[in-house]
């Protein structure tokens, strides 16, 4: 409780952000958002980048919600909560969400939690980072998570893409930048990739999102220049991994 | 005394009949008694010293004394039957059994009996015709008793004991006594008992050896189930018979060489027996013979009664269960992951995804649940379990939900419903046609008592005795320090026949959370949680509480399911009855079958045909005299023409050890049965005189009315000393001699 008080002030204080109480659920699944460290000691911490694990909040989940609730029976509550590696709620939201990841920066004591975390059933879905840089860093932490779990490319044969909708689209998810600059990439991520972290058993418990932007395509589901086809492309890929995470 | 009293003894006083020898005009005594009376009162009235009351009581007390003197006047007499004395025969019959060996403290029971009997025999010689008998497996006249041998595995003293007065009536038997411990090996002895009520002679049976014998202890039973799946827990109930506290150690071998268990029991000294649970897993598939052996105490005479053989089939075939959940949800992925590593178990599921969708998990093929839920028996009855999870009773049609109720009570499945926002009474089951099946009364539709609280779970006493319910190998249960679970619903009220397995502490107290009860041929389960997910996400990876928890819940489930076809043996006496069932895809009796049955065992082969029982279609039944020993496998066959449409397997142990040397104990139960129906009586220390005596009163065989006065018994000339006395002293305490 230290641990999350401690968190709870240092991330409110910084960011004017609320960091809710723990306590159960209010509903069967509740749309989680890891709020994850940045190394203070590197560029993007200088350049600024100390909260990018709240890109896209409140909107993004916002939305899904909705879409959840329309599209599924899950009982879903209907706001998001936001916890950090070391919560002591953590373990009761078995579906995390993480942005911007390549921009975190865990410490061995954290990895080795959110290890415990996944082993246990938990699973996690990192989005919105892209380029050889941010994918670089991305795998700093990661592989303290899982130094010896590789990453694969999910094949399109995987349940996970089946377990609602055939996702057989592999198609760049852009971000809201598409209306400036009109591409779909960003930095030198050209090529979206579908990859994950699988356990002994074969099922997926780390669904990597990267060179795409699901949450961007979730949070401009109202923005009415935003191509709709990518918004829902990026619902069904997030319900899929919602649903997954529940049967799997 | 009171024999020194009376005369006679109290027996011959029931079942006599008095009667007067007095032969004068019947008018003489009563007259007597007025004229008495009136002189009476006449001279109390003519002496005036007396106070009215005391003239009552002296005139009260004289005229007792006069009642009392005119009844001897009257000579009573006990009027009763006994046998004419060189008319009729007593059999005198010694148990010849094993159990007779046995020394009590020293003493043989065999020596002590036949001393009895030998002895009786030289009193009765000149008034009976004494006729010898050995009772073991039989009763057998014998000239003499030198031919004892106390090996016979089998003393059914009733029905022998019927054999031996039916036979011998015609010889005017007048009575039969017989010296035993009184160790029955009959199984049902009510026609044997009949035919001694029937038969009138009595028996008189002498008891020999110790009701309780301290340096024996007996394996009296052993139950275990007829089915286990490979690699999960069950429970062997084991029951010690004793005479004395300490302990005892029990082990539990495996197919004579590998060890399943070893444990110390308790032996309570207040109570004769005590019951020992013992947690057994078998690993290897096909029928598993066990044995149950308990180590003899140091001065253990009888070792054979410390062993008892059980089988168990661990089948290679796969038990089924169908999860029909409606709304994903983290109890469905968590128990499937439990379930996961269980090859034995197929776990096939169909989770309502979005208002029209489902999705299926773990089937055997693409077609399986194609549909949605089953509509017919030939599908449902597939599975060996059915749960239910958060839906809704009206997401099934009234048919299924008759089905369901079926699945239970016809096809003997096992039903498990489990809490969520739309289930238990939350979803109406509470008044679906499925409602007569569940072991509470849940609440009403309508009531939401589904709550997203945190509470603690722990299984009640009963619960604790269930190796399904046990998380932890070691002593404790492993149910203390579980975290709380995520949520939990009200199960409502229990029916009667309802069992609590689990409880939960709520914030107005304690709930049942996990209750079952049988319905039907199946049993059906409430389980107030959707939230024992919290176990695995709140414990290392390491701890598998919660795997092993499903793992063995759903285990107990499918294998409490019986198969379509199944053969099985039941100890009648004489022999085995042996039953098979054949019924078809909707669990329906098929009928005009020819079955037969193989038994096979150490001895050989034997074929035995089955008919139709006409109290339960579609079972066929047989008997087969003789239980004999070891492991027997049973293999059932069906046929329709010339074409075998069904098959069963199973085995059982046979006696390995005669029930005659499981039991060291003298008992007297067995004799006063036979002594109360035949008119007899157990005389365990009567000496030689009162059993004469007892065989003189006896009406059986050739009798002659007989006459005994009873009016010398020294009672009498008591009671006229006290009636005299007491007057006496009360006039002299008034000083009125």
């Amino acid at each position: 409780m230290l641990q999350r008080a401690a968190a709870a002030l240092v991330l409110g204080a910084a960011m004017s952000l609320p960091v809710f109480a723990a306590g159960m659920p209010p509903a069967e699944f509740q749309f989680a958002r890891l709020a994850y460290p940045v190394d203070m000691n590197s560029q993007a911490y200088r350049r600024g980048a100390r909260d990018m694990w709240q890109t896209d909040w409140p909107d993004a989940e916002h939305h899904l919600i909705r879409g959840i609730k329309r599209l599924t029976r899950v009982n879903t509550a209907d706001e998001g909560e936001i916890l950090t590696v070391m919560d002591d709620a953590l373990f009761d939201y078995p579906w995390l969400y993480a942005v911007e990841v390549g921009y975190w920066s865990l410490n061995q004591v954290e990895a080795d939690r959110l290890r415990e975390y996944l082993e246990r059933g938990g699973f996690l879905v990192v989005d919105d980072f892209h380029g050889t840089f941010e994918w670089a860093s991305f795998m700093e932490s990661m592989l303290r998570v899982f130094p010896d779990r590789p990453v694969r490319e999910i094949p399109e044969s995987d349940e996970s893409l089946h377990v609602l909708y055939d996702l057989d689209q592999r198609v760049q998810i852009p971000s809201i930048m598409l209306l400036r600059t009109g591409r779909t990439w960003e930095r030198d991520g050209r090529t979206p990739h579908w990859r994950g972290i699988y356990d002994d058993d074969g099922r997926l418990m780390v669904a990597i999102n990267f060179n795409m932007d699901i949450g961007d395509a979730w949070e401009h589901a109202d923005t009415p220049s935003y191509p709709e086809n990518m918004t829902a492309l990026a619902y069904r890929f997030g319900i899929s991994y919602i649903i997954y995470a529940m049967t799997h | 005394m009171f024999e020194w009293l009376f005369k006679f003894p109290l027996d011959v006083y029931r079942s006599a009949q008095l009667d007067y020898a007095f032969a004068g005009p019947s008018w003489v005594l009563p007259g007597t008694f007025i004229i008495a009376a009136a002189l009476l009162a006449f001279l109390l009235w003519r002496r005036g010293t007396l106070t009215p009351i005391r003239r009552v009581a002296v005139f009260a007390a004289q005229l007792a004394l006069v009642a009392f003197v005119l009844w001897l006047l009257a000579q009573p007499e006990l009027v009763n039957e006994q046998p004419v004395a060189g008319s009729n025969t007593v059999a005198l019959v010694l148990d010849d059994s094993a159990s007779m060996a046995y020394v009590d403290d020293g003493i043989d029971r065999l020596a002590t009996a036949r001393s009895r009997l030998d002895d009786l025999a030289d009193r009765v010689e000149d008034t009976y015709n004494v006729e010898r008998a050995l009772l073991s497996n039989t009763a057998t006249p014998v000239d003499s008793y030198d031919e004892v041998s106390a090996v016979a595995a089998a003393s059914p003293l009733a029905s022998e004991l019927a054999t031996l007065v039916s036979q011998q009536r015609g010889e005017s038997l007048a009575a039969v006594v017989v010296a035993s411990d009184g160790l029955e090996t009959g199984a049902d002895n009510t026609a044997a008992l009949e035919t001694l009520q029937q038969a009138g002679v009595p028996i008189f049976a002498l008891t020999t050896g110790r009701q309780s014998v301290a340096e024996d202890l007996a394996l009296v039973s052993a139950e275990v189930p007829t089915e286990a799946v490979a690699g999960s827990r069950f429970d062997a109930i084991v029951t010690i018979r004793h005479d004395r506290g300490g302990d005892a150690r029990l082990r539990v071998l495996a197919n004579g060489d590998t060890l399943l268990a070893a444990e110390t029991v308790e032996l309570d000294p207040a109570r004769s027996t005590t019951q020992q649970t013992v947690n057994l897993t078998l690993t290897d598939t096909g029928f598993q013979s066990l044995s149950f052996e308990l180590t003899p105490l140091g001065d253990e005479q009888e070792r054979r009664n410390n062993r008892l053989q059980r089988v168990v089939d661990v089948p290679e075939r796969n038990h089924r269960i169908l999860y029909f959940e409606g709304e994903p949800r983290w109890e469905y992925k968590f128990m499937r992951r439990a379930i996961a590593a269980d090859d034995d178990i197929v776990f096939s599921s169909l989770l309502r995804v979005s208002p029209n969708k489902f999705y299926r998990q773990g089937l055997e093929d693409s077609t399986e649940l194609a549909d949605g839920f089953p509509t017919d028996a030939e599908e449902l009855y597939q599975y060996d379990a059915v749960l239910l999870g958060s839906v809704e009773a009206a997401a099934l049609a009234p048919a299924q939900q008759q089905l369901l109720l079926d699945f239970v009570s016809v096809r003997g499945g096992s039903l498990l419903l489990i809490a969520g926002p739309n289930g238990l009474g939350n979803g109406g089951w509470g008044e679906s046609a499925l409602a007569p099946a569940l072991p509470t009364q849940l609440p009403a539709f309508g009531t939401d008592t589904f709550r997203r609280e945190r509470v603690s779970v722990a299984p009640t006493v009963y619960g604790r005795s269930l190796s399904a319910l046990r998380l932890s190998d070691d002593s404790g249960s492993g149910w203390n320090d579980l975290p709380d679970i995520a949520d939990h619903q009200s199960v409502g009220t229990l029916k009667p026949a309802a069992q609590t397995l689990l409880s939960v502490r709520t914030s107005t107290g304690d709930e049942p959370l996990l209750v079952t009860q049988p319905y039907g041929r199946g049993r059906s389960y409430v389980f107030g949680t959707g939230g024992t997910w919290r176990w695995q996400m709140q414990l290392p990876v390491e701890d598998q509480r919660h795997e092993r928890f499903w793992r063995q819940l759903l285990r107990t489930l499918v294998t409490a399911a019986p198969q379509r076809e199944s053969v099985r043996a039941i100890a009648a006496d004489p022999g085995l009855v042996v039953e098979a069932e054949f019924l078809d895809d909707s669990w329906q009796p098929r009928l005009g079958l020819a079955a037969a049955v193989s038994i096979v065992g150490d001895g050989g082969v034997e074929q035995l045909a089955l008919t139709p029982a006409p109290d339960q279609p579609g079972v066929y039944r047989g008997r087969v005299f003789g239980r004999g020993e070891g492991i027997r496998y049973l293999e059932a066959t069906a046929l329709d023409g010339d074409t075998v449409v069904a098959t069963a397997r199973a085995a059982f142990a046979g006696d390995s050890v005669a029930i005659e040397h499981r039991r060291v104990r003298a008992s007297d139960t067995a004799l006063l049965a036979i002594a109360r129906a035949s008119g007899g009586a157990v005389l365990t220390d009567a000496d030689p005189d009162t059993l004469l005596a007892r065989l003189r009163e006896s009406a059986a065989g050739v009798t002659e009315l007989r006459r005994q006065s009873i009016w010398d018994a020294p009672a009498v000339l008591l009671a006229l000393l006290l009636l005299k006395t007491f007057e006496w002293v009360v006039r002299r305490r008034w000083g009125q001699i």
